[in-house]
This record gives C-alpha cells, structure tokens and sequence, in this order.
C-alpha cells in the first residue's frame, strides 16, 4: 500500500489548526463564518479567513486589551474565549490556506493567481488583493476556477464541494482531499479535513475536523462509501448525511 | 553678546503674560470641572472601544473638553491684552472655529443621535434597479460624494453619532482656506513667501494656498489623534509652544510671543490637571484648536516647513493611524498592535505614565532640534 499527501507545508498548516498555539495549550481552532458586514475595515481572521498565524496573533491582542494572562487559563477557557470573541475559521478559508501553502510547496506560486474572482473591475482587483476574504465555495465550484474529477482520480489537493444543503437547502460547504491510501493504484481510502459545526456539536466544541472514507465499493458513488468522522459512521457522521441530503455534491480540482 | 533691553523686555512681557495665563486658567478650572461633570459631558464607552482595555476602564465618566480651559484662556487673554489684526485675529479666529467643529463633535458624540450613510454597492444597486428615474440621476450625480463620504469613514475612530469624518474633513478645509485666503489676499506680499530652512526665503505665490490648508488640516486631525493618553497632547503641546515662544522671541515677532507664551501658561495649568489620573481630558475642542493654532503659528513665523519638528510626536501619531488603515484596508493586515502609536506600546506592556513620558522625551527633542534648524 502507498498513499499520497498534501506537502509537509500544507499538513503543517492543517497541523496548526488543530494544534494553535496559545498560551501553554494547543487549541482546535473553532469553526466561525462570520459575515463581514458591520465590520469596518474587517481583517481576514475576524471573518473566519484568518491563517493560523493571524489568529493566534488576534488572541493575543484580544488578551493584552482584556488584560488576560493566556499561560493562565486553561484549555478550556482559551477556547470559550476563541468562540466567544468569534473567532474561528470557515470551510473556504481553511481549505484556500492549506491548499495556497501546498500550491508553493509545489512552486505553482499563490492560489490566487488561478481564481478568476467575480463582480466587476473594481470588484476584482479588490478581490486581488484580499483573495481569502472573497473566496468562497461558489467561487472554487465556478467552472472556471476548477474542473470536476471523478472519485477514482481524486488526489490530495482537490476538494467536494456540497452546495444545497441544510434545512433550507442554502448552505454550501467543502472538504479538502487531504491524504490518499492506494493500493496497486486501486483507491483504498480518502482522508480528508474541514471546518464545520455538527448539530450536536455544543456552542464551544465545534472546530477543524478530519475524515476518512472507505472506499468499499470503488465502482459506486461516493456516497455509497463508508465515511468516518470522530468515530462516527453512516447516519451518525453528520459530515456525510450533510453530503448525502446535498442537492449537488462534486469533487473538483483547481485549474491550473 | 548683548542682549538689548527692548529684546529682554519682550521676554519678560511674554513670561508675565504666561504665567497671568496660567493663573487665570487655575481660576477657571474647578468651575469648568463642575459645568462638564453637570451636564454629563464624560467619555461614553459606548463609542471607545479603548476603555474596553484592562487599564482604562477607569477613563469611563472622566469629563471631556477640558481643552475648553486652555482655548478660553488663550481667547480670553489675547483678546485682553494682544488683540492685533496683522498677527493674532487670524491665529485665535481659526483656533476659535476649529474648536467650535471640535466642541459641536464632542456634544453630539454624546447627546446627538446616530447617522448612517449607504454603503457604495446599495448606491450602484439603486442605480441599476430603482423605479424613478430622476433618483437614479441623482444618484449617479451624487456618487462621488457618496464615494467621498464612505472613504472618508475609513480615516475615523468611531462613526455613527457626532460629527462624521467626512464633514470635518470639509469644515478643516474651509478653516484652511479662511487662512489661506487671509493672508493671500489681504496680507502684503511676502507672506506669500515660505523660508526653506538653511536657505532663503522663496516666494511661492498662489501655492501658498494649498500648502497652507494641508499644514492646518494635518496638525488639526494629527493633535486629535495624539489625545488618547493621560497628558500626552497636552504636555506635548506645552513643550511646542513654550519653544515657539523662544523662537517668536527671538524672530522678533512680539504678538506671537505673547501668544504662545499664554498658550504655554494655560497649558501648564491643563497638563497638571490632565496627568494620570486625569480630572478630565483635552476632547476634540481642544485638540482641534490647538492643532490649528500650531500650525497657524508656524506659518505666520515663517517656519511652516519645520511644523513636522515642532508637532513631532503628533505626526507620527497620524502617520500611524495612516499606516494602520493602509495596511488594514490594502494589504490586509495589521502593522501595529493598535494605532495610534501609544496604544501600540501600551499593548506591548508599557505603563500609559512611561509612554506618556517618553513621548514627551522625544518630541522635546525634535521641537529643539527644529529650533536649531530655525535658528540655523
């Protein structure tokens, strides 16, 4: 059996979400999608787009204004604080970070360089300039920004995108593909992560997440899979009844 | 070298003045503490998001526009004793409207009601999709003032109530442009000359003009932005404005002597009661004021170009406010823990009394250094 991964680069970013240093602790970075409006002049990290770095910065601001000490507080503390402060990161700032990280590893340069962003000139070149805050999951399912891959072609570095979901079929999402396992290059196992809430997470348990999925029956859809999450399989990994009652799901890779 | 009498005489005179300043600036304090803390007129934490920060929570209810001492003192006294249509009116009257925008700021911060303006992308949807027409030529007619409006909120602090940013900038213009029109209509024509430190005077003719509403319109916003800290405006003006009295002195012009000096008085009596902790705080009426009275100054004396030394620490101070928005807006991130400046060290774990202190330090440096150069 081989696999393949996404660079060191890319899974040492992927490693800091799960892992953000702060304080004495290592913290699972929350999920948040914050909307930017009402926020003036709003930085990347207080919108869900912030890279590890910046959040773990944005803390530490926070904690200097409140005169908190963070080597004193414990795990859970810091992470009420995170969640509370809203701060956290949603599923296409997480997946644009890692995925810009593994695109250098590769000397592809910056992701942005193949988004082409929407809106009009002033838009665009906006957009240029702030590419995390503007990328979303419509923009990386955009045909022009990715191309659809089938389930046994799938390589670390490409992504499902899951548009129609929820109660009211309007929330978009995607996971990225962030590991393979092979075998006599027949597709074993997709391992994957993403930033999401569950249902029955709690206000402050919710976070960056990884997956795997089983590939079980290698001819069929990938729903018809055995998807993995927090020990949780079938109708119990809300991840994949989230894929499943998706009115589109799709794995896609960006043009390059 | 000999110092003529007639030299020390004004000397004298400009001390005795600053130190009656002084006196009567002590005089008029505990009155004007009872009047702010009467009608209420204290720092809000509803629209400072500063007082949020361990440290400051004490600045809650702490009176504002105690800068009102130091202009009613200086209004007071030069209207008294050194009331001269070449040299002071324009000078105080400039001061005086400057600190009008400042007060009205202050008062409606607190009791006026909040004002929204539409985001751009609501203008160009109601430009696209609304029913009448003449509206939608209205709007595309009024887009780039909207547009001046909404880049304009990006250089204030905290809009909504009060006076937006977009309207100061506009009163700051018409203030700078009284100034300019003063003196280059009505003054005779060397004022149109700016000195070029350690070389001549050169005559700059109609340039004078923007010059002049820019350097009034920076110095104005850049004392504003400098009063965030217990002392820190007030003693840094006090240090400018005792060496532009020095400076006057020694120029020879008498009026802006005795100004600065009374200026410098009021000052000493603000600083004593604004040191931490502050019994109330300079606000916009002052910092404006004073920020117009520099930099009317500095051009009357002709030593315009060396405002950046005598208004040092304040500069710096909008260079990081300039900076921070820069990079917020254009690249994304932040360059200092927080602007302006002595937040940054302040959140970097300095002591708001070492900061304060140390501003004043530095500008005191600077301010003798552009003596230097003036004297050069």
């Amino acid at each position: 059996m081989n696999n393949l991964s996404l660079s060191h680069s890319a899974l040492h970013i992927l490693n800091s979400y799960k892992h953000l240093p702060i304080g004495t602790h290592k913290i699972l970075c929350p999920y948040f999608n914050n909307k930017s409006a009402g926020l003036r002049s709003a930085l990347p990290v207080l919108v869900g787009k912030g890279s590890p770095k910046e959040i773990v910065e944005e803390v530490e601001i926070i904690s200097l204004k409140r005169g908190l000490n963070l080597n004193e507080l414990d795990e859970k503390k810091i992470r009420h604080l995170l969640v509370d402060q809203k701060i956290g990161i949603d599923c296409s700032g997480f997946l644009y970070h890692i995925l810009n990280e593994e695109f250098k590893a590769k000397k592809l340069g910056s992701l942005r360089k193949y988004l082409n962003f929407q809106g009009g000139p002033m838009r665009r070149l906006l957009a240029r300039l702030h590419p995390v805050k503007n990328t979303n999951v419509t923009l990386l399912a955009d045909e022009r920004n990715s191309i659809s891959i089938k389930m046994k072609d799938i390589q670390p570095g490409d992504f499902f995108v899951i548009i129609g979901s929820g109660k009211e079929d309007d929330r978009e999402h995607t996971i990225l593909t962030t590991k393979i396992d092979l075998e006599d290059n027949n597709l074993l196992k997709i391992h994957y992560a993403h930033s999401l809430k569950w249902n029955s997470d709690t206000i402050y348990s919710h976070g960056v997440r990884v997956g795997v999925i089983d590939i079980v029956k290698p001819d069929e859809n990938i729903l018809n899979q055995i998807w993995t999450e927090n020990n949780k399989t079938g109708v119990d990994n809300e991840t994949y009844i989230k894929a499943k009652s998706a009115k589109s799901l799709d794995i896609r890779r960006i043009r390059i | 070298m000999i110092i003529d009498n007639s030299t020390i005489e004004l000397l004298r005179t400009a001390i005795i003045y600053g130190l009656l300043s002084c006196l009567l600036a002590f005089v008029l304090s505990p009155i004007l503490i009872k009047l702010l803390y009467k009608f209420k007129i204290t720092r809000q934490a509803e629209f400072d998001d500063t007082l949020l920060m361990v440290g400051r929570k004490n600045k809650a209810g702490v009176p504002i526009m105690g800068g009102l001492l130091v202009i009613i003192t200086v209004t007071v006294m030069t209207y008294l004793f050194n009331w001269e249509r070449g040299f002071t009116w324009m000078p105080i009257l400039l001061m005086l409207f400057s600190s009008t925008l400042g007060g009205l700021d202050d008062i409606l911060n607190i009791y006026g009601q909040k004002r929204r303006s539409r985001q751009i992308k609501h203008i160009l949807r109601l430009i696209q999709v609304h029913k009448n027409l003449k509206t939608r030529i209205w709007l595309i007619i009024t887009l780039p003032w909207a547009i001046f409006k909404r880049g304009a909120l990006w250089l204030g602090s905290h809009p909504g109530k009060g006076i937006h940013v977009h309207e100061k900038l506009i009163l700051q213009f018409f203030a700078g442009a009284i100034a300019s029109w003063w003196i280059y209509f009505k003054l005779a024509e060397h004022w149109q000359d700016i000195h070029i430190p350690l070389d001549g005077f050169v005559n700059i003719g109609f340039w004078i003009i923007p010059l002049i509403i820019i350097f009034i319109m920076a110095t104005a916003n850049a004392v504003n932005v400098a009063d965030g800290m217990d002392g820190l405006a007030g003693g840094s003006l006090l240090i400018t404005f005792s060496a532009l009295t020095i400076l006057a002195w020694i120029l020879g012009y008498q009026s802006i002597a005795i100004l600065n000096a009374v200026t410098a008085g009021s000052l000493l009596t603000y600083t004593y009661f604004n040191i931490k902790p502050a019994r109330f705080q300079m606000g916009d009426v002052g910092s404006l004021g004073l920020g117009t009275l520099l930099a009317i100054n500095t051009i009357v004396i002709d030593q315009m170009l060396l405002l950046p030394f005598f208004g040092f620490i304040f500069f710096v101070e909008l260079g990081s406010v300039v900076i921070q928005v820069f990079s917020r807006h254009i690249l994304g991130r932040r360059i200092f823990k927080m602007a302006p400046l002595h937040h940054h060290f302040e959140l970097s774990g300095w002591s708001e009394e070492k900061t304060v202190m140390r501003f004043w330090i530095i500008h005191a440096f600077f301010v003798f250094f552009g003596i230097l150069i003036a004297l050069t």
